[in-house]
């Protein structure tokens, strides 16, 4: 059994908006999946039906074999953790270890487990030096990172990030990846929603393409990023290690920039 | 700016200001009997411009119900002499009837025209106006995002609570739990108001909003003759109500 099962789910708005058409996919846990595609794709409620902000209109979402229809959305933060793109949205304690510890506190945890949970999340964002600062005093970037932290602490199965590359630099990036593997590597599954095909490439082993609110290819991130067809139906650009193998002619699909470049230097692979 | 125009029958929104304006001010100085005639012609008016499906759908939905509940809370609670009816502690009083019936006659008519504002004028295109009669930008700038600040906040409140409820905080349930949901989202809500306030300010200056020059504008709404005419009719029609109250007040007295 999977972790996550999308069956066949539709969403529409009250108004008649068709947000979500008829997809389906699955994640096993300690998968590492982005979810890319233009704006207004249907990537974001897609996602939210994940832990039940929005339940679908047709189809279910099953996460360990049960559906989230039968939980509130505070029931499912448990099993499923979101981050959102705006980290203000979500901050309102004094100090960044309040923040952390706000969730846990509500889980009811012992006090020995909280701050457990708390040093390794911060330890893990990159965040312990800021403890005991306001979020408010720290830049976006590092605001990002302390709900991400209250998202590890709770130890979900499935950890969504939207967007969390947005507004990173270098660093921050590195950071991101570097969670993305010490994650998937304790058996967390993470969805990521983002626009930015480098950080894809560099970092993901399937992603989903979404298009006019269906998933349109879902499979290896090294295969699909060479489909031109696909790329261009979603209105994605692809990376440039895609473009230079595609001019080069390379005979075989590859994300890695040493493999490309040995193929440049000697005429082939 | 034409379809603009064409919208408000060709008026100017400034115009169409004086009428509101006008009929707000003589159903709040008279009775009840005055206010139902003002709504009437307000209504009217709303299908005149081709807006009178969504006026009476929102009239209903807010002045309406909030008429009701003002006007039963009134009579009960409006202590009296002259008893009407009585049912164990509660009572009404004719003293308390005729109270609640003053004061939601006011609240009828203002609130009706006031929500008749909002479906008729176009805020961006009244401040326009305003600017060219003199009013300074900070001003209109102040109208305008007060009037805009309500919808973004309630929109950054339903995206703020869905932030929320992922990181576990319960909100579907009884009064109890949604009470202890209240700080975890007024707070961000408030700190994004205080963010975004800051943010507008050092947009607007880069933008010249406080330069010492005189602002031009994209927008150029006609003027007209018939314009400050209708201004003109309605200055004096509310001018005459109240004045005709003051001396039926002085009369009766």
């Amino acid at each position: 059994m999977a972790l996550v099962e999308v069956k066949n789910i539709s969403f529409r708005y009250p108004n008649g908006y068709l947000a979500v058409d008829d997809v389906s996919f699955s994640i096993e846990a300690g998968e590492n999946i982005a979810i890319v595609g233009q704006n207004g794709a249907g990537k974001t409620t897609t996602v939210k039906m994940l832990n039940g902000l929005t339940k679908p209109c047709e189809g279910d979402v099953l996460i360990r074999g049960e559906s989230t229809k039968k939980y509130t959305t505070a029931q499912m933060a448990r099993k499923v953790g979101y981050v959102f793109q705006n980290p203000e949205d979500q901050i309102f304690n004094a100090t960044v270890y309040k923040e952390i510890e706000y969730g846990l506190k509500k889980m009811k945890l012992p006090a020995e487990e909280c701050e457990r949970r708390i040093q390794d999340a911060a330890e893990l964002a990159g965040i312990g030096e800021y403890l005991d600062m306001n979020p408010y005093d720290l830049p976006l970037s590092i605001r990002k990172f302390v709900t991400i932290a209250s998202v590890i602490a709770s130890d979900c199965d499935v950890m969504i990030f939207d967007e969390p590359t947005a507004g990173q630099d270098l660093d921050g990036l590195q950071r991101l990846s570097a969670l993305n593997r010490i994650l998937t590597g304790r058996g967390k599954a993470i969805v990521t929603i983002t626009h930015d095909m480098e950080f894809v490439a560099e970092n993901y082993d399937r992603v989903i393409v979404m298009c006019q609110k269906k998933v349109i290819a879902d499979g290896r991130t090294r295969d699909v990023f060479f489909e031109k067809e696909i790329m261009n139906k979603a209105m994605l650009k692809q990376p440039a290690l895609v473009r230079i193998a595609d001019q080069i002619g390379m005979d075989h699909n590859t994300l890695d920039i040493a493999e490309v470049a040995v193929y440049i230097k000697t005429g082939q692979g | 700016m034409q379809k603009e125009m064409q919208r408000n029958q060709g008026l100017n929104p400034l115009t169409v200001l004086y009428i509101i304006v006008a009929l707000a001010l003589i159903s709040v100085v008279y009775d009840y009997k005055v206010s139902i005639v003002c709504v009437i012609v307000m209504m009217f008016i709303a299908a005149g411009f081709g807006k009178f499906k969504p006026y009476v759908t929102l009239w209903l939905k807010s002045i309406l119900w909030m008429c009701a509940l003002c006007f039963v809370l009134q009579i009960f609670f409006i202590p009296g002499e002259d008893i009407i009816w009585q049912f164990g502690v509660f009572r009404i009083t004719r003293e308390g009837l005729n109270q609640a019936a003053k004061l939601c006659s006011r609240l009828f008519g203002a609130g009706s025209a006031a929500i008749l504002g909002f479906r008729l004028i176009d805020l961006g295109s009244l401040m326009v106006v305003l600017e060219q009669k003199g009013v300074p930008s900070t001003a209109t700038y102040i109208l305008m995002s007060t009037a805009n600040i309500i919808p973004q906040m309630v929109k950054k409140m339903g995206v703020i609570l869905e932030a929320q409820k992922s990181r576990g905080i319960e909100m579907e349930s009884n009064m109890i739990v949604r009470a202890k949901a209240f700080l975890p989202s007024i707070g961000p809500l408030i700190l994004n108001a205080i963010v975004n306030a800051e943010e507008r300010a050092i947009t607007l200056e880069a933008r010249a909003f406080s330069a010492p020059c005189k602002k031009t504008s994209i927008k150029i709404i006609p003027d007209m003759r018939r314009d400050r005419i209708i201004r003109g009719l309605m200055t004096a029609a509310a001018v005459l109500a109240i004045g005709g109250r003051i001396v039926l007040w002085i009369v009766l007295r």
